[in-house]
């Protein structure tokens, strides 16, 4: 199985798509990331989804644990509000958030060749460098995780079979 | 003058130019200038670890490790964050009450702690305070620091400069709280009338947003109350030690040293978080500065400044009472006031081992200088760098001016106050 088999299309969003509505996609399409892309709608860098609630958390939070405590749910209000107004491009250009350019992977390559490129850019979601699609294909971690785990299932049945 | 006194002081020079410019890091300044120094033979092991005079003060060294210990363990059990949180609901979220209350929380806690301590453990809670208030956070944390600054001049273990100064003078804990902790609270209390005048726009009272501060529940703040109970048992001992010290002959680093072992014991942490907070640094720092000032006394060059200054001063104490609070105000305002303190310590220890009692006003007047100048600029004490930067990182920078344009009022009326209680105390 190779990239191109697996890869499949994912959200991309630009630099003035709004924070609030980043987190969002996020959350409703359970992604790893966000892949951002230039304005000429090439993607160009991914935000980890960690990264994006390390953005949403204020610097004085993160660092003390026994503060986080008392804040309460309407500590969860107070982020909404600290976040309103931003765009994404904000949380791009800031210094506390550590933007990885997005991963190109060629369409050939196998699931353990991506295993290792994903692990060596420290990044859970891959661009496929495939000019035949017609919109650009993505790899998730979770997808690959998929694809191995289902040869590991197809092995056993074949084994079983055997038997 | 030799050849290698010249150079030694070439050193000294040298390495005092680039911890104040910050051109390289202050820990690499001060060990590699104790480096040279052992090179052109200024200094050598027994001189450098084995004396107090003329090498490595371990009092201080040891005093500075225990008391980190200790914080680093209390500061887990969220006590800080509870006090300050408490303050804030006790104020009923009015923004001036709760700078009041926060300022003599951090003058109180800064005696005991450390002051760039003090400050990570107070920020953190005044941001969260200020935006809940929908205020800036600035005056609030502006505030703090010039508390911290003040606070830490009234224990011998508030300030590192004040380290320096007992163990030179042979200065115990109680001698600093009988000497400056009376003008501190007076400086107390004329801060927070300063900062009513300095930061009055941020006093707007929103009943709202007073709610919303009011909402935080501080309780949460303290996860394992045992480790709370151990610590708070530890601490105390700790300070029944230091206040005890003289009648029991047991050093305050040594007194720390026992607590920070009796309570890595009681706490049964992990070693990172145990050791997580001491920093080591300064520790390092502190070895390095001592062994290079301990090079000058070494070769006579202290002892040479010394006799100068003697003559200089003859028997005008009250003069040279004054010029070095107002110097050493000034010169820590614009540099590191550790290094300072411990080149002036042996200069003044040298006056008033001749002056006598008549002279021990000037171990204060360079306790009140270097501690106080700290507020001056932006750059004079390291608890200043720290909250600008935790300031910038939160999206509040505070400029260099901005900090210097308050920090001048601060100094100038509190050192100006400390001239007239030494000259009411120790000269009327």
């Amino acid at each position: 199985m190779h990239a191109a088999d697996i890869a499949a299309p994912l959200v991309v969003v630009d630099r003035s798509t709004p924070a609030l509505d980043a987190i969002r996609l996020i959350a409703e399409q359970d992604l790893p990331g966000l892949v951002v892309s230039e304005h000429d709608g090439h993607p160009s860098v991914v935000v980890s989804g960690i990264d994006v609630v390390r953005y949403m958390l204020p610097d004085y939070l993160r660092g003390d644990l026994a503060l986080t405590n008392t804040v309460g749910d309407a500590g969860v209000d107070d982020l909404r509000q600290e976040l309103q107004g931003r765009s994404f491009g904000d949380l791009v250009d800031s210094d506390q958030v550590p933007v990885r350019d997005v991963l190109v992977v060629p369409p050939d390559a196998g699931l353990v060749e991506l295993a290792a490129r994903m692990v060596d850019g420290r990044t859970q979601i891959a661009l496929v460098d495939d000019p035949s699609r017609s919109e650009p294909g993505f790899i998730t971690l979770p997808a690959l995780l998929d694809a191995v785990v289902a040869r590991w299932d197809r092995a056993d049945d074949e084994r079983g079979a055997a038997r | 003058m030799t050849v290698q006194i010249v150079l030694a002081i070439a050193v000294f020079v040298a390495a005092y130019v680039f911890i104040a410019t910050e051109k390289l890091p202050r820990v690499l300044v001060a060990l590699g200038g104790a480096a040279l120094m052992v090179v052109i033979g200024a200094t050598d092991d027994t001189a450098a670890f084995f004396s107090e005079e003329t090498g490595i003060d371990w009092n201080v060294v040891f005093l500075l490790l225990g008391m980190m210990i200790i914080v680093g363990i209390l500061r887990q059990t969220g006590l800080f964050e509870y006090l300050a949180i408490w303050a804030a609901k006790a104020a009923r979220g009015r923004p001036f009450r709760i700078m009041v209350m926060l300022i003599v929380i951090t003058a109180v806690l800064s005696a005991f702690l450390d002051n760039v301590t003090t400050i990570l453990l107070i920020a953190p809670v005044s941001l969260l305070v200020a935006q809940r208030l929908g205020k800036s956070p600035v005056p609030f944390l502006l505030a703090e620091v010039f508390a911290s600054n003040v606070g830490g001049t009234a224990t011998l273990i508030g300030d590192p400069p004040n380290l320096i100064i007992g163990s030179r003078g042979d200065l115990g804990f109680n001698d600093f709280i009988v000497e400056l902790a009376p003008i501190i609270v007076v400086l107390i209390v004329v801060l927070i009338g300063l900062c009513r005048v300095l930061f009055r726009l941020t006093f707007s009272y929103d009943e709202e947003r007073a709610a919303r501060v009011m909402a935080l529940d501080e309780r949460e703040a303290i996860r394992d109350r045992g480790l709370l109970v151990r610590s708070l048992v530890v601490v105390g001992l700790v300070l029944v030690g230091f206040i005890t010290s003289a009648a029991t002959g047991l050093e305050p680093a040594i007194v720390a040293l026992l607590g920070a072992g009796l309570l890595v014991l009681l706490a049964r942490l992990e070693p990172k978080r145990v050791f997580g907070d001491v920093e080591w640094e300064t520790l390092l720092f502190f070895a390095g500065l001592f062994i290079m000032v301990g090079s000058l006394v070494n070769l006579g060059v202290i002892d040479a400044i010394g006799q100068a200054a003697k003559s200089a001063v003859g028997d005008h104490y009250f003069g040279a009472t004054g010029v070095l609070l107002f110097g050493s105000a000034v010169f820590s305002g614009i540099v590191d006031n550790i290094p300072f303190v411990a080149t002036m310590a042996p200069l003044v220890d040298d006056i008033v081992q001749s002056g006598g009692s008549d002279a021990q006003p000037l171990w204060w007047a360079l306790a009140l200088g270097a501690d106080l100048g700290g507020n001056l600029t932006a750059v004079g004490a390291s608890a200043n760098v720290v909250m600008i930067g935790i300031a910038k990182r939160n999206g509040h920078p505070i400029s260099f001016w901005e900090f210097t344009k308050y920090g001048l009022v601060v100094t100038a009326v509190t050192v100006g106050l400390c001239f007239p209680y030494l000259w009411l105390r120790y000269f009327l």
